[in-house]
This record gives C-alpha cells, sequence and structure tokens, in this order.
C-alpha cells in the first residue's frame, strides 16, 4: 500500500478498539496489516450498532486490513502465524496479561526468532500495579483516569463522554507514536524492541495541560461547564439564535474582539487588558460580553469574527457536520463501499505529498485467509478448515446486545 | 541505545498553542533539539493563567520542556531573513499558521524546501487546507464545537458543556508526531524530506470514526453510540460517598446476587430489567432507571459496593477526582510522573512518557525556556556578532532577556 510505511508488514492479533486502531492507523501509513482472528471472533463483533449485521465498531476498526481468521491453540494454525511473525515487523497484542505466554506468543520468544521485530503491547491499566488485572473498558478509565472529574457543569459531580472509544482511539494513537519511534530506532540500530502503553497512561497524557496546572496550583481543576479556569474569554456565548465558541488567545485578537462587540473602552480598561487580568475579573466582565452577543444571531457574529480573524464556530451535530463543505472539500469523512453498502470513515488524520496514503474499505473477518496461508508457502488444500467465516459472528451480533 | 535517539534531529516550531508545542516536547523527550520560534510578545500561551510558576503558566510550562526558545519576528523581512538562515540547518519544522498565512509570510513548503530538500514541513491547520473554513482560526472550544464532542457532555439541547481535557490541541499532537516521525522514517529510505498536513478538525473526527458509521444505518437504531447525543448527562451511580459505574456482563448470576446483597432483589423479576445488562455502564436504559439501584447504594460507601461488585464477577470503579487518582499506586506504578526542576529551583511535577520502551528512554533534560534565552546562541551559531544582535534587539526584531 502506498504512504510512508509501504513495505512494512504488520501481524496484529489485537481485539475490541484500542489496538484494533494501533493496526488500522498503520494500515492508513501505508503498511500492510494481517488481522488474525480466532474463530470465535474478534470480542469487538457483539458491540452495537450494527451495519447489516456486521458490528460497526468491528468495520471501523477494519480500514486498511487483511482478516485472516486462525485459531491460534492449534498446532498448525500457529505455525502459520509463526510463520507470518517471522516475516513481518510489528507484532501488536493486547491480550490480558499472561496469555501471550500461553499461546506462544511473548516479546521472548517472538523476538529470539526475529530480532527486528517491533513488539506493541497495548493494556488497560498497565502491566503491574494493583489495578493491572481488573476489566478495562473506555468508561472504567474515564471515572477513574480523572477524565469525568474535569467536564462538567458547575454543580455537577463530574461528567463522563456518553460516547465511548475516544479513550480507546486515543490509546492507539499513542502506540502509533510508540511503533513509528522504535521503526526509526531500527533503522539505526538493526534491533526490534518491545514498546507498550496503556489506556491509563495514554489518557493521563491526553490531560497533560490540566494535570500539569493540577500540581502547579495544588487545587483541582474546576468544573465550568463550556468555559475554563485559566483563560478567558474562551467559552460559549448565547446568540439571538444559537450558542456560538469565542476565544481571544492574544492581545490583538482581545482589541477586535472587543471592537466587534463595541465595547472599545473594555480594550483599554486595565482590568480586562491581559488575560491574568480578565482571569480575575470573569464574573465582571462576561456579563457584559454575554449581554451584546444576544442582540444578534449566530450567523451575524461568526461573520463579523471571521472577518477580524477571532476563533469562533458553531455547535454541530453530526447531521450538520457530515455534508458540512469544510469536511466534504478537505475529505474529513469519506465514504467507502463495503459488502454491506456505503459506510462513512473518518478521512487520513495525515497528508503527506510525496509519500500519500490511500484508505482501503474494512476487511471482512478471513477475507484474505486463503491468500496469507498460501502465502506461507502452504497448499491451499491443507488450509485448516476452521478458517471459513463462521456466521456465528452476524448471528452475535444480532442476538445479543451487550452494553459494550 | 546510548545515546538519544533523535540526538541528529533539529526541530524549528512556529507553532503557539497545544498542538505544535505537544508534538515537538516529545521530539524532544527524545532527544531532538528543539528551536521554538516566538513572536517578541511570547507564545499566547505564556500569558493562560493563573496558575502561573515562577512567572510563566503552568500550561506552558507542562507543553515545553526540553526547548530552546528563540524570539523573533518572522512577520518583518530582517526576521525572514534569519529564519531562512536557520532552514538548511534543521530537519523539521512544525507550523501552526492559516494557510493564507503561510503564503503572505513566504513560509510555503515551496518557499523552503528550496532552502531544503531534506526538509520535513508539518503544517498544522484548524480546519483543513482547503474549505470556506481554511483560514478561520480555532481554539480548543470552537474545535470541539464544531467537530461535534460537546454532543456527548451535558443536557442536549442545553448549554453546552466542554470536555475538560484539551482534546483538539493533544489528539491533534499525537497525529503531528506520527506524521513527523512517519516522514522521518520516509526519508530514512528516501533521502528527500515532504510535506505533510495535519488538522485539528480531521484529528478530531479521526478519532470518533465509529461514531461516523454508527448513524449510517436506520434500520439497526440501536446502542450506546446511537443515544450518546439524546442522552442527559453521564454522571454514576451515587452513593454514600462518591460515584461509582459498574457492570456484570452478560452473565446474570453475579448480577442476581448483587441485587439480593444490597436489598434490591425485586429489580429481578422487574419488567423494566429484563435486559438487565443495559441498565449499567452507559446507555439510555442506564440512566432512566439510575434511581432504582442508588435507592439500594445510598447507605454504602463506595468501596464496599466495589469490593462486592468484582467479588461477585462484576466491574466497578469509583468516580476519581485528580488528589486521588494521581496519588494512586496504580499511577504511581505508570511512571509516568516526571519532576521538573524550573529555574528558580521550584519542582513542577507533570506527565512525562505514556509509553515503556525496551530499548530507548525518552528523558526530560531542561525546563521550558524562559522567553528569547537561546536567541543570542542560535543567532551566534549563524554567525552573528555580539553587536549585531543588539542592533536586532533594539529594532525588536529580535528578542533576548
Amino acid at each position: 500500500m502506498p504512504g510512508p510505511l509501504e513495505g512494512i508488514k504488520v501481524v496484529d492479533v489485537t481485539s475490541a478498539a484500542a489496538g484494533p486502531f494501533v493496526a488500522s492507523l498503520l494500515g492508513q501509513l501505508g503498511a500492510e496489516v494481517i488481522k488474525i482472528e480466532p474463530p470465535t471472533g474478534d470480542r469487538i463483533h457483539v458491540v452495537l450498532p450494527t451495519q447489516h449485521g456486521r458490528g460497526t465498531t468491528y468495520m471501523s476498526m477494519g480500514v486498511n486490513k487483511k482478516g485472516v481468521i486462525l485459531n491460534l491453540k492449534h498446532p498448525d494454525e500457529y505455525a502459520v502465524a509463526l510463520d507470518l511473525i517471522d516475516a513481518c515487523d510489528i507484532f501488536l497484542e493486547n491480550y490480558r496479561r499472561g496469555v501471550p505466554e500461553r499461546l506462544g506468543l511473548s516479546y521472548g520468544e517472538l523476538s529470539a526468532r526475529n530480532s527486528r521485530l517491533i513488539y506493541c503491547t497495548v493494556t488497560g491499566w498497565g502491566d503491574r500495579g494493583p489495578w493491572a488485572k481488573l476489566a478495562n473498558i473506555d468508561p472504567y478509565v474515564q471515572v477513574a483516569s480523572g477524565f469525568a472529574s474535569i467536564t462538567g457543569s458547575s454543580g455537577s459531580p463530574g461528567e463522563s463522554m456518553r460516547y465511548y472509544g475516544h479513550l480507546d482511539l486515543t490509546t492507539a494513537c499513542i502506540a502509533v507514536q510508540a511503533v513509528l519511534t522504535a521503526l526509526y530506532a531500527r533503522h539505526k540500530t538493526g534491533k526490534g524492541q518491545h514498546v507498550q502503553t496503556s489506556l491509563m497512561a495514554a489518557n493521563l497524557a491526553l490531560q497533560a495541560t490540566r494535570i500539569a496546572e493540577y500540581f502547579s496550583q495544588g487545587a483541582l481543576p474546576p468544573r465550568l461547564g463550556h468555559a475554563v479556569s485559566n483563560h478567558v474569554p474562551h467559552q460559549a456565548f448565547a446568540t439571538q439564535t444559537r450558542w456560538i465558541a469565542v476565544a481571544v488567545h492574544t492581545d490583538e485578537e482581545w482589541r477586535y474582539l472587543c471592537r466587534t462587540l463595541e465595547l472599545d473602552e473594555l480594550a483599554d480598561n486595565s482590568r480586562f487588558a491581559t488575560n491574568a487580568a480578565r482571569v480575575v475579573h470573569r464574573q465582571d466582565l462576561i456579563p457584559l460580553l454575554q449581554e451584546r452577543f444576544r442582540a444578534k444571531p449566530a450567523l451575524w457574529w461568526l461573520t463579523i469574527l471571521g472577518r477580524y480573524r477571532v476563533p469562533c464556530g458553531l455547535f454541530m451535530g453530526y447531521p450538520e457536520l457530515r455534508h458540512h463543505q469544510q469536511v466534504t472539500d478537505n475529505e474529513h469523512i469519506v465514504t467507502v463501499e463495503t459488502e454491506r453498502g456505503p459506510f462513512p470513515i473518518s478521512g487520513l488524520p495525515w497528508r503527506f505529498g510525496h509519500t500519500p496514503c490511500a484508505l482501503q474499505p474494512p476487511t471482512e473477518p478471513g477475507q484474505y485467509t486463503q491468500e496469507i496461508v498460501r502465502r506461507t508457502g502452504r497448499d491451499s488444500a491443507t488450509i485448516p478448515g476452521a478458517m471459513d467465516e463462521s456466521p456465528k459472528f452476524v448471528d452475535v451480533a444480532a442476538q445479543t446486545s451487550r452494553p459494550f | 541505545m546510548e545515546t538519544a535517539l533523535f540526538d541528529d534531529i533539529t526541530v524549528l516550531e512556529i507553532a503557539p498553542g497545544v498542538a505544535g508545542p505537544y508534538a515537538t516536547m516529545q521530539l524532544g523527550d527524545f532527544g531532538a533539539r528543539v528551536i521554538k520560534i516566538e513572536p517578541l510578545q511570547g507564545d499566547w500561551t505564556r500569558a493562560m493563567g493563573p496558575p502561573f510558576a515562577d512567572s510563566e503558566s503552568s500550561l506552558f510550562l507542562g507543553l515545553n520542556r526540553n526547548k530552546q526558545s528563540v524570539a523573533l519576528d518572522v512577520t518583518v523581512p530582517e526576521g525572514l531573513e534569519i529564519l531562512q538562515q536557520l532552514i538548511p540547518r534543521v530537519d523539521v519544522l512544525v507550523l501552526d499558521l492559516l494557510p493564507a498565512e503561510r503564503q503572505a509570510r513566504h513560509l510555503t513548503y515551496a518557499d523552503l524546501s528550496a532552502l531544503n530538500p531534506k526538509l520535513i514541513y508539518c503544517a498544522i491547520t484548524p480546519f483543513g487546507n482547503q474549505g470556506p473554513m481554511a483560514n478561520q482560526p480555532g481554539s480548543e472550544l470552537v474545535l470541539q464545537a464544531v467537530s461535534g464532542y460537546t454532543r456527548y457532555v451535558g443536557e442536549p439541547g442545553g448549554e453546552p458543556v466542554r470536555v475538560g481535557a484539551d482534546i483538539a490541541g493533544i489528539n491533534t499532537a499525537i497525529f503531528v508526531y506520527q506524521a513527523i516521525v512517519a516522514a522521518l522514517i520516509a526519508r530514512q529510505h528516501s533521502g528527500v524530506g515532504q510535506e505533510v498536513q495535519v488538522s485539528q478538525l480531521g484529528s478530531l473526527l479521526t478519532t470518533k470514526t465509529i461514531m461516523l458509521g454508527a448513524q449510517n444505518n436506520p434500520d439497526e437504531w440501536d446502542g450506546f453510540h446511537l443515544l450518546s447525543t439524546t442522552d442527559g448527562p453521564e454522571h454514576g451511580w451515587q452513593t454514600q460517598d462518591r460515584p461509582i459505574t459498574f457492570d456484570f456482563g452478560t452473565s446474570p448470576d453475579g448480577w442476581q446476587a448483587f441485587c439480593r446483597r444490597v436489598g434490591l432483589e425485586h429489580l429481578i423479576d422487574d419488567p423494566r430489567f429484563e435486559d438487565w445488562y443495559r441498565t449499567m455502564c452507559l446507555g439510555a436504559e442506564a440512566q432512566q432507571l439510575r434511581h432504582e439501584y442508588e435507592r439500594g447504594f445510598a447507605d454504602k460507601p463506595s468501596d464496599e459496593l466495589i469490593e462486592m461488585i468484582r467479588e461477585l464477577g462484576g466491574n466497578a470503579f469509583p468516580y476519581l477526582d485528580y488528589e486521588m487518582v494521581l496519588a494512586s499506586e496504580q499511577v504511581e506504578s505508570l511512571n509516568i510522573l516526571e519532576d521538573v526542576p524550573q529555574p528558580n529551583g521550584e519542582i513542577l511535577r507533570m506527565i512525562g512518557f505514556p509509553w515503556q520502551f525496551s530499548d530507548i528512554q525518552p528523558q526530560v533534560r531542561s525546563a521550558a525556556p524562559r522567553l528569547g534565552a537561546d536567541t543570542a546562541a542560535v543567532l551566534q551559531e549563524l554567525g552573528w556578532t555580539a553587536e549585531r544582535c543588539q542592533g536586532l534587539r533594539q529594532q525588536s526584531i529580535v528578542g533576548m532577556p
């Protein structure tokens, strides 16, 4: 596949989302990704909603991959996997701790066979510590990492994001950083290595700014709804029609905002002249701004603030966003054709000038089993029968509607 | 490795805010030399406080370790000339300027790759390089709003609520780091650099790709992903002390035993609890029936409930605030906090590195720099005498302490 990682091979035995999205991003960067799942299927198959029977999350995570079904507990099929791993550059796993050793897929064993191998592990809470063995889905990481404690209106006890997946996918992105870093290092040293991250570590890193502020002042970040404690104004304002988001980063933007609101006298008022002063006098300032914003509709403000290059925007939902010209012109959302009909996915997050990447529709489970197994020199007649796709993937999704 | 991984890489950052600085800081953690070019009044994040530590905002200090600072006005011809002299000496340029500004300031890829074909030119934009909003500035909240993340918190239709973390900044930064290292890998083979673009809107939609697919099929419209934009605020189950969240998978034994233990056995035969596994964790059913569980939880401390749930085969966690989580044994075991001595002797604790590598070790080598602390040194490397530096300073082209 085209892209900066063209020629790199990945073997991915992860399931759910935080692991599989590592593989998908590496595939989008141009690596060939072989996704191995057991005949019982990736455990994400049961997550709703479905797309004509196939789990949405499975499909979203299957972009730029080749699906292969292998029962790694069966010696012949394990041997196929080892051949693939011996010939690959990157191996991805997110098993429960202890399972790689039981399956014969530990870092020690695989790196002894292939010293150039980059072996990436994604765990929930880290590989040690009192929580290491506890369940680790996104909503639990939200509440236990403090992520939920810094969100919510004043008076709220803290609030989770109701859509989950953001922390899973952020973890995947952070694991991709580690894999790329190790790949760069391999070119210098000739050696692979073991890289690890966890949902917990990744999502503490996602909160790095709030955590630095917390340690500096020793006080918990206040929950301020749409506002933030250290930056004024940087919040939503109600207009005559709907809410808009407005921010001022520089002195110049502050003067332009005051001019737009016909409040030039505020620009020269020392109580509001700097961000630090505005933070202190927030309670006096915000009502003055809010009163002006209410006098005109959202579009009027967006247009005039845009003219002065003051940061502002609408609060949009998917229906508005999906076909917004800003999204379509940049291909931020792309619809790919699949066996199950057209399916929207995110566009490429990076755009390379000389090594452009390309998106491939999500793989079906086992779609490439025959092709990949033949590549290991085995006759197709000897491909284990367990590998044909079982309809139970679909049935599982249709029959149980688990909360996660 | 004996030496730092990126010890032969120099990065030039012209990217105030969060996204660019976070990415370049991580390159610096692996040993890259990072030269931060700031306007004479400094990166705006320096002023984003209180809190301040040693007169710089904690926000800035947490995003700019392992860097040098050069205060340089690149909007005037003399300043641009200095920048152009630096370009052949660097490997990576991270630029957070609107497309129109890049044009106007002669800082496009075409302009700069002519000076250094090995240059990796990483352009960050708020909304993408094309389209009607391409030249509109963004902000953390603006990007959360436009990308629809604010739909998953707060009351639907009510006053907006933002995600407290700086996701537009940091999720973008992570893609910026990936883009740069992937381009460095490509350069290891090709010997040439390239342009790579990352937008904040594209970044936030990438981490939402499941949601983009989920809303595609009205015939199979079910599950928490779809209900997340119409549900109310999600803040767990109140107990005697603090909220918790919990589930029992899909095996009913643990759930039934739990109901009996907490005095809620009447729920087992309650028809509203037929799909009992949907009444926990996230989702509309959980929100609607929350009060039924809370009746049994009100007189019990969270620790006791969590222990009981785990003992019965379920999963449970308390809502933790920073004071609790950052002092926890689990965070201690992750080895993710770094104590960074500041120039005035204060120690600022911050997030270090979210990874473990078997063969390389990222490292904090220096605290965030004072504005212009390295202007003179960098100009001298370019062959400028101390006298000429002073001249530039008097003309307000460069700044130094």
